[in-house]
């Protein structure tokens, strides 16, 4: 066995001390990634938001609004809070933000009902909440357009129609909404899973750009190349191995938590969704060097790092759609391997896509991968090993 | 005593280029680079595929009204369901609108109709257009079938269409009329960019002063000492929130200027708690960058705990609780309940009294801490 062959090891274990010896760079690769990604999943964990608080201005108080008010309370996702007497009463608790919207019922509705007129509900809700204001716009429309069918369904059997007949009538072509993949519209499903690899890819850079900013800030760039034997290649291997490893196994234990103890089976291709996560953890593995390497500074490659990181899940079209984004943005989010990367996951683990529908993204972060970690060595091999670059605070 | 500490930590601040880049610059290119993705605000033109079994008349009038729909944009009328699952897995649509073979036959049979309205649920906002959008076509095409029908028996036509719909559902949006996506999460967003940059700064100093066993302020730890420098921090956040309350929200034209009285009594509250709050997370770490590493990660977390985008009363009641610990969330929710809503002192009474809450725990941790520096440490501006 010649020296070249042992020269892995020892940068490897060089790396390996160094873990062991740093509390906060070893929770980093361990626990602060699984407390961190544990409670974000808290958050969200009951998917679907219940009992969020309304208040209802009765101005009829009769038996038809108070039947609107009940079904209200009674709709799993909304909870009557009060009944107020005044829209000024009523903004001060959507200020309080103790209700995020409020039904005005007008004082002749059952009056104009029982006419055959028509009577008009205005449903007044907290745009700047806009997910409690979509959720209960959704339930609170539900509730009003029952209401209103059952009353239109006894005018008409008091005109001597049959059920049947009358239901064909009054609505010719019904329409049944679906929403695929995702049947409750869960935030469980839609963020959760996106928020994980949100959180990973940031982990990913800091870890990689702190364990080789560190040599250099240290200037022990010649220590970790002679562990290396003189191979670049090598020495930047040993680098990544850790957090490599470490991230893999986070994808891994996020894949198998969701898909098992949370029910949210993979319907698509699983070898394509595991290749997809260990292509973005390379893609990020390459980014990361190539952020060190191009500012040999690990001030200011952490600062690139929160800056292309933290704000990554705006840009990556998962909340607010990539069409409906600026020429600019979307250039950004185009140049983000995450939003390759949620766009495999979501065809692969929930809308139930085979492998081919994916090829384009995966070579796309294969790119990024060899592109950025290519460009990264090539440029830490020319530069990193000079007295100049040490030291940069 | 303060005053020179006061000046000491802004000469410390103003002189470390890494501080002084996450403490002014990084807050203004946020401001300019968070609200980018979201600058049309609200989305339009949803791509959407026909799937048309039937191929009547009255499946191609469904048709012409999708193409002629607002919100949608048809890009593809096709027999088969296949092709249409194959555009949803390429993200070509958003939605699918199934009608059935047989569907004119039942409708001119007074048999009620079905048809299918799909939306991709992993896309919510663009899952919310297409459904609507659908539907509404669908509606739209059923009443006018409805209305001829009951225009039959009915004198007129405004009878019918009372008869039609008894209850007219009216909604209004408040606050953020537009209900633009950017002003929806940037200004709670803004408050969240204050502090992260804050906390970053703060911990980089501290970590360099522990680092080179140098603090601005040497000799005794006295309490003159530990208000100066909590003083001078505060005045960054108090800064950056100007900023952004003030430049970024107008220039965004985002809902604002509520309620200015109060804004500027939470501002002060707010600066001298992320001020304490910072200087007992800084007195934690013993390396320049240790702060930063943490920070980056847990700006995602902390954003949705303040309970903005996702309602507090659907969190695990652990969380309800532990949220508070934390400057941003009576900030972020005082600030838009303030900023967006003109929301009264009494309405915000429960986040002032939270932040009113953290200040005197945060000061008294620290100045704990703060004693127990190393009085042998030499004063960096004198070494």
């Amino acid at each position: 066995m010649n020296d070249a062959d042992k020269g892995p090891v020892s940068a490897l274990a060089r790396e390996w001390t160094r873990l062991r010896g740093d509390f906060w760079d070893f929770g980093m690769l361990s626990w602060i990634p699984v407390v961190l990604c544990g409670m974000l999943w808290l958050v969200f964990s009951s998917g679907i938001a219940r009992d969020l608080p309304i208040v209802v201005i009765d101005n009829d108080n009769s038996t038809l609004s108070r039947q609107l008010t009940r079904w209200l309370d009674a709709s799993p996702g909304i909870e009557v809070a009060a009944k107020v007497a005044s829209s000024d009463a009523a903004l001060h608790r959507l200020r309080e933000r103790t209700a995020f919207g409020y039904l005005l019922i007008p004082n002749d509705f059952e009056q104009k009902l029982l006419g055959g007129r028509q009577a008009t509900v205005q449903w007044l809700y907290n745009a700047q909440f806009s997910s409690h204001a979509g959720a209960l716009l959704r339930d609170v429309r539900t509730v009003s357009t029952t209401l209103s069918a059952g009353i239109e369904m006894t005018a008409r059997a008091k005109k001597g129609m049959s059920g049947v007949q009358a239901a064909a009538q009054f609505e010719p072509i019904r329409t049944t909404l679906n929403s695929l993949y995702n049947e409750n519209t869960s935030y469980e499903a839609f963020l959760t899973l996106a928020l994980m690899p949100a959180m990973l890819q940031i982990f990913i850079v800091v870890a990689v750009v702190t364990s080789i900013g560190r040599e250099l800030r240290d200037g022990t760039v010649p220590q970790w190349l002679a562990s290396a034997n003189g191979s670049w290649l090598r020495a930047v291997g040993a680098k990544l191995l850790f957090p490599l490893l470490a991230y893999v196994a986070l994808a891994l234990l996020y894949l198998l938590f969701f898909s098992l103890a949370r029910g949210w089976a993979v319907a698509g291709s699983l070898p394509a969704l595991l290749l997809s996560m260990l292509l973005l953890v390379l893609a990020y593995c390459g980014l990361a060097t190539l952020l060190i390497a191009a500012t040999l500074s690990l001030r200011l490659a952490l600062s690139g790092a929160a800056f292309i990181t933290a704000p990554a899940f705006a840009f990556a079209g998962q909340a607010f759609p990539l069409m409906a984004m600026p020429a600019p943005a979307r250039a950004w989010a185009q140049a983000l391997p995450l939003t390759h990367y949620l766009q495999l996951q979501t065809k692969y683990w929930l809308a139930g896509a085979p492998w081919r529908y994916g090829v384009q993204e995966m070579l796309i972060l294969a790119g990024f991968a060899i592109g950025c970690g290519a460009v990264g060595v090539f440029l830490l091999a020319r530069r990193a090993n000079a007295p100049a670059a040490w030291g940069r605070a | 005593m303060m005053w020179p500490a006061f000046l000491a930590t802004w000469r410390a601040m103003l002189t470390d280029k890494g501080a002084l880049t996450l403490l002014f610059i990084g807050g203004i290119i946020y401001s300019f680079f968070y609200p980018l993705p979201y600058s049309t605000e609200i989305v339009q033109r949803v791509p959407v595929a026909v799937v048309d079994q039937d191929r009547s008349a009255m499946s191609r009038q469904l048709t012409r009204f999708a193409m002629a729909h607002p919100s949608l944009r048809v890009i593809a009328v096709t027999p088969d369901l296949p092709v249409a699952q194959d555009l949803l897995w390429r993200d070509e649509v958003m939605g699918v609108l199934i009608l059935p073979d047989g569907l004119q036959t039942d409708v001119l049979a007074g048999r009620a109709a079905h048809a299918q309205v799909a939306g991709n649920g992993l896309y919510l906002m663009l899952n919310k257009v297409a459904l609507n959008g659908l539907a509404e076509v669908v509606g739209t095409v059923s009443a006018g079938i409805e209305l001829k029908r009951l225009g039959a028996g009915t004198p007129s036509t405004v009878q019918a269409n009372q008869q039609r719909s008894p209850i007219v559902f009216d909604a209004v949006p408040l606050f953020n009329v537009k209900e633009g996506y950017g002003a929806y999460v940037v200004p709670g967003v803004a408050t969240l960019i204050v502090q992260q940059t804050l906390l970053i700064g703060m911990t980089m100093l501290f970590g360099t002063w522990y680092q080179r066993k140098s603090f601005p302020v040497a000799g005794k730890r006295t309490a003159d000492g530990y208000i100066g420098m909590l003083l001078a921090f505060a005045c960054v956040a108090f800064l950056n929130c100007c900023y952004f309350f003030g430049f970024v929200f107008w220039f965004q034209d985002y809902p604002r200027g509520g309620n200015f009285g109060g804004m500027l009594l939470l501002l002060v509250l707010f600066s001298l708690a992320e001020a304490a709050f910072g200087m007992l997370l800084g007195m934690l770490f013993r390396t320049r960058e240790r702060g930063t590493q943490l920070m980056i990660a847990t700006s995602m977390p902390v954003l949705f705990l303040a309970g903005l985008t996702w309602p507090v009363s659907s969190m695990p009641v652990v969380l309800q609780w532990l949220r508070w610990l934390l400057p941003s969330t009576a900030g972020i929710q005082g600030f838009v309940a303030l900023n967006q809503m003109g929301a009264s002192l009494y309405e915000i009474r429960h986040e002032v009294a939270g932040l009113l809450a953290l200040l005197v725990a945060c000061v008294a941790l620290g100045w704990w801490r703060w004693r127990k520096i190393d009085e042998t440490v030499v004063d960096l501006n004198k070494a």
